[in-house]
């Protein structure tokens, strides 16, 4: 048996005499993904046909207003880490007329949580406004509950009927990148 | 009970290591190199493995990375030196751990020319090739890569958790000539394993919004058996342990192998491990989707009652259903293959045989093993250069020098000493990276205790 031991013994020598660099695996937790994530937002084209009610020579329609789920922030992981939302419109407007917009993010309930854009003037005959809106989540924390998007558009002057027969369209295009 | 609390130490050391069979095979004709080649030659009236200490192994190997890139400790944040890792790596890289415990091993010859071995061992076995694409797009988003198609295809892993009964005859057939085979029932406890999946997620600059989204000709197949029962996950230990003890999905397979000696000092060995395969059939839960589905916002209409995003939702589910099933598969076995060339020289010397007689063997071997693992991408090769020397008939050593995907320099040391009838073998691999194993991706510790009878 004394041999056994001896080599037994020369082995495991051997095998703690191995070297290791420290090795601290609760860095882990320290760890961080920052990944940005670019996401298609709302799109539209609307024409004169929008607007075109009109009850005893007046327009009954100087506004429209469209409001939708958007509930990618309903994901725990993204709701969790979220440092900043990043929109981004890009509109056309074809129309001899002004027109205002509001965007507004809405929670669950649908109350308004925040407003992107508050009368945010299209100028008429404007083949592109582009407009970027950065928010950061510290500032406003509430963006988190952000689970509703609600665009309304409407005649700068509402006193003047928009041509039925004209054929210019309003267009926009939006994206938002959420920064975790 | 010093040898006792040395083996402990082992124990808890393990995981730390990795293995290297190729310095096992066909080493001093221990009884576990008949699990890598059941052709190869014994001279010895019966044997039996010291229960749960007969053979152990363990590796964890990686290509691409090491641990230390990752965790050594420095100035670096891990934030830097992940995504240095995930910068360098690529999707042929992969993880790998195999862990096997012999619980049980025994052996007896039948007569002059045969050789009966069975048994029972546990087995962890799982591969995951590195999506390099998803940890991309996990770690940076999708922003800063437009039109880049990340691949779905990248996804690959298999991991099994099983137990093996076995038994396997080494005959004799002629002087030049023995042959052998093993038949296996496998026993599954755990399976999970996706392959051969397609499919593209791509963000593009789109026509009718900024941005469109694709997910092209998604295909991806994720089977799981042992892992779920009634709905629920199986989180008692206890279950899978039953299950590897033929409770589980059951499977079958064999192992082929031979040697022949051209010459007394010329010796060719070859064989066919784990050809086999296990058929899932209880606790089955796969999930297959299959579809192609595009995103380019949510088009308003304005003044409408629509429901967008239920729409949405709906039509993600028809075009890329997301399909639950409990149909039963059948898992191949990662087969392995090994072939070798050994030439014997310098002192001739004589042992006593299991029939009392004289066998002469030479001090003295040097030659070449070819091993190759079947894995889900790709076959694996590792080649290995050797010298074995016998200071004794009771102590052997051999040192290697192998080349495969995870080192080109990887030196092996294997000793295995025999004292009255007890043999013990121990193994260790890669001795240049010794000095600082957390650098290495491939550094491996085999041992085991047997008792031997002529």
């Amino acid at each position: 048996m004394n041999l056994l031991k001896i080599y037994s013994t020369a082995f495991v020598t051997i095998f703690f005499l191995s070297c290791s660099q420290p090795l601290d695996f609760e860095q882990l937790e320290e760890y961080t993904i920052m990944p940005s994530i670019t996401s298609s937002f709302v799109f539209f084209s609307i024409d004169a046909a929008n607007f075109n009610s009109i009850i005893s020579g007046i327009p009954a329609v100087t506004e429209v207003n469209e409001t939708s789920d958007f509930k990618l922030l309903e994901n725990s992981f993204i709701k969790q880490n979220l440092v900043k939302l990043d929109f981004y419109f890009e509109i056309k407007n074809e129309f001899n007329r002004a027109f205002l917009l509001d965007v507004n993010l809405l929670d669950a309930q649908s109350n308004t949580i925040h407003k992107v854009f508050e009368g945010f003037e299209i100028s008429g005959n404007t083949l592109k406004i582009s407009a970027e809106v950065l928010l950061i989540i510290e500032d406003f924390p509430e963006l988190v509950n952000f689970t509703k998007v609600q665009f309304i558009i409407g005649l700068k002057d509402t006193a003047t009927i928009l041509d039925a027969s004209n054929l210019s369209k309003i267009e926009c295009k939006s994206s938002l990148v959420m920064h975790l | 009970m010093r040898i006792l609390v040395l083996i402990f130490t082992f124990l808890i050391g393990l995981n730390s290591f990795s293995q290297n069979k190729q310095v096992l095979y066909d080493f001093a004709g221990l009884p576990q190199t008949l699990l890598l080649n059941p052709g190869l030659e014994t001279d010895y009236k019966f044997h039996i493995g010291v229960p749960l200490l007969s053979g152990i192994s363990s590796e964890i190997k990686s290509t691409g990375f090491s641990l230390s890139e990752i965790f050594a400790v420095n100035n670096n944040s891990i934030t830097n030196k992940i995504s240095a890792v995930l910068n360098k790596i690529d999707a042929d890289d992969y993880l790998k751990v195999n862990t096997q415990i012999e619980v049980f091993s025994a052996g007896f010859r039948f007569d002059k020319k045969t050789y009966i071995s069975f048994g029972f061992y546990q087995e962890l076995d799982a591969i995951g090739y590195l999506p390099k694409d998803a940890f991309t797009l996990i770690n940076e988003g999708n922003t800063s890569y437009l039109n880049k198609s990340f691949s779905i295809s990248e996804m690959i892993y298999k991991l099994d958790v099983l137990g093996v009964i076995h038994a396997g005859i080494s005959r004799k057939v002629s002087d030049e000539l023995t042959l052998g085979g093993r038949f296996k029932v496998y026993s599954s406890a755990l399976n999970l394993e996706t392959s051969n999946n397609s499919g593209t997620f791509t963000t593009g600059l789109g026509n009718n919004n900024m941005y469109i989204h694709q997910l092209d000709n998604v295909n991806l197949n994720l089977r799981t058996s042992g892992l779920r029962s009634n709905n629920e996950y199986i989180s008692d230990a206890r279950t899978y342990i039953e299950n590897s003890l033929l409770g589980g999905n059951l499977g079958a397979g064999i192992d082929l192998g031979f040697t022949y000696h051209a010459t007394p000092q010329l010796q060719f060995s070859g064989s066919l491990i784990d050809f086999g395969f296990v058929h899932h059939t209880k606790n089955i839960q796969n999930q297959l989707i299959v579809g192609s589905f595009t995103f380019e916002g949510i088009e308003f209409e304005f003044d409408s009652n629509r429901n967008y995003w239920q729409e949405l939702d709906a039509a993600l589910k028809e075009q890329l259903p997301i399909v639950e099933n409990q149909d039963s598969y059948t898992s191949w076995r990662p087969a392995k293959l090994n072939a070798a060339i050994k030439y014997s020289f310098g002192e001739k010397r004589s042992k006593y045989c299991f029939d009392n007689t004289l066998k002469d063997f030479y001090t003295n071997a040097f030659g070449a093993q070819l091993y190759s693992v079947f894995r889900p991408l790709r076959q694996q090769f590792a080649l290995t250069s050797f010298y074995e020397k016998s200071f004794s008939n009771k102590l052997q050593a051999k040192i290697t020098y192998t080349i495969d995907d995870y080192s080109y320099n990887n030196i092996g040391v294997g000793v295995s000493a025999k004292i009255w009838k007890i043999n013990f073998y121990g193994i260790l691999d890669n001795l240049t990276k010794l000095s600082d194993i957390s650098s290495s991706n491939n550094v491996s510790l085999q041992f085991g205790f047997n008792l031997l009878f002529n």
